[in-house]
């Protein structure tokens, strides 16, 4: 089990992967995918304002 | 009255600013969902792990992060690995084995956006900039660009830009510590 456990750390030999990657855009259905998922947690959002603003008002 | 009143406002009002944290959202989703999952993947070493913890740092990033906040890539780095560390902790507790014989879903290529030489070029200034500090000179930044971005050899960066091709090796061998360095002493902090 060891030997599968990551360690959390950041290693050298994935620098290069960072560089590549870096600017390079999502596929456009991806970023649908996620727009639509952030969306989904407008509820949410207000809600937690509005616990928030009781809070504030206290 | 006056009460509800003030409520719908402040329901507007709250609207709006969701409306506005989802478009700054999207921008930075635009600008470093690649990025940032080759650096969750770099942790997890599954993709699939990579990619819902990914959605994860996107629904904290919209509720959470302050609004001058969302598009600060150190910040995201470090809120990525904490949840990377929470859902490792998670596997511990259920006992869940992590090994790379799970099964591998593949991510998309990314869709490279078109290459010219100034967009490359801003990107680059941008990329370093995102490490202020970083102990590398132009030129050594240069090289490791060069290497990791395009692949180019150590030869052909010598034909390039005219530094000996093994001084080419001991900077991409440099670079990539400094990096590693600067991520790992941010988790710290």
């Amino acid at each position: 089990m060891a030997q599968n456990i990551p360690s959390g750390r950041f290693e050298e030999n994935e620098a290069d992967k960072l560089i590549a990657a870096y600017g390079k855009k999502p596929e456009p259905e991806k970023q649908q995918e996620i727009a639509a998922m952030l969306k989904e947690q407008k509820a949410k959002f207000l809600e937690q304002e509005r616990t928030k603003g009781q809070e504030r008002g206290r | 009255m006056a009460a509800l009143k003030f409520a719908a406002a402040s329901t507007e009002t709250a609207e709006a600013v969701f409306e506005r944290r989802v478009a700054a959202v999207s921008q930075c989703v635009g600008d470093y969902h690649t990025y940032l999952l080759n650096y969750l993947f770099s942790l997890t070493r599954q993709w699939q792990d990579a990619e819902n913890l990914l959605q994860d740092l996107w629904r904290y990033v919209l509720l959470n992060f302050d609004e001058d906040k969302i598009h600060a890539l150190p910040l995201l780095r470090r809120k990525a690995y904490h949840l990377f560390l929470d859902h490792y902790r998670r596997q511990v507790r259920r006992g869940e084995v992590l090994t790379d014989e799970m099964p591998e879903v593949p991510v998309q290529q990314p869709n490279f956006a078109p290459f010219t030489e100034d967009g490359e070029a801003a990107l680059r200034e941008k990329f370093w900039g995102e490490y202020p500090g970083i102990d590398l000179s132009e030129k050594q930044k240069e090289v490791l660009w060069l290497h990791a971005r395009y692949g180019f050899t150590f030869k052909e960066i010598e034909e390039r830009i005219g530094v000996a091709a093994s001084t080419v090796g001991d900077w991409i061998v440099l670079g990539r510590k400094r990096l590693a360095e600067i991520i790992n002493n941010e988790r710290r902090n």
